[in-house]
């Protein structure tokens, strides 16, 4: 396990993150006071932010950083 | 050498975590959030605990919060690696009772540096 590439790692965590967000953005569209998918889309976007970052890939942590600030709007109402 | 407990839900970070240490001789028990977090910190008795702050079930806070209560836990050095940078939530996990704090994206020398210095072998 120890001898996996972390980035490999990374790329497939993100393309799992990048469905649960659109699925949760999706369901937002019917149910947009619904709170565990407002914070299961924040959780997505935080953790693409954070590990993205961490893996070299500045543009997608930049660009998730600002999606995740207006984001942040929503989730405090 | 040390038993690192990393908690954080990226499973990517978790990875690098192991990758950086375990070529360094520290071995490292992986928990997915702050409750399987607190769980593995009762069973494995780790040297030193790694933990992100936004997780869900339990997060970063409320597991710090939970280790300090427990009494056979005592001295347990606790790190926190989260994006986040602000002040106030700084000095909240520092009376929470964490020991330092480490913001992502980090090196991994950063890392060993930190483990060798809060771990005494």
């Amino acid at each position: 396990m120890s001898s996996i590439d972390p980035t490999e790692v990374f790329r497939q965590e993100a393309s799992e993150l990048f469905e649960t967000l659109e699925g949760a953005l999706l369901d937002l569209c019917q149910r947009p006071d619904d709170r565990e998918l407002v914070d299961s889309a924040f959780r997505a976007l935080h953790t693409i932010k954070g590990s993205g970052a961490m893996f070299g890939f500045d543009k997608v942590a930049a660009f998730t950083h600002e999606f995740e600030t207006a984001f942040e709007l929503v989730r405090k109402g | 050498m040390a038993t690192v407990l990393t908690v954080d839900d990226s499973p990517s970070i978790r990875q690098m975590i192991k990758v950086t240490l375990e070529p360094a001789g520290h071995s490292v028990i992986e928990a997915g959030d702050g409750a399987q977090g607190l769980a593995k910190a009762q069973s494995s008795r780790p040297d030193l605990v790694i933990t992100d702050l936004n997780m869900p079930t339990m997060n970063g806070m409320e597991l710090i919060r939970a280790l300090r209560k427990q009494p056979t836990l005592t001295g347990l050095p606790i790190v926190f690696l989260t994006t986040e940078s602000n002040d106030a939530l700084k000095q909240e996990a520092k009376s929470a009772g964490a020991t330092g704090w480490i913001t992502k994206p980090f090196k991994p020398e950063q890392l060993l540096a930190v483990v060798a210095k809060l771990v005494r072998s």
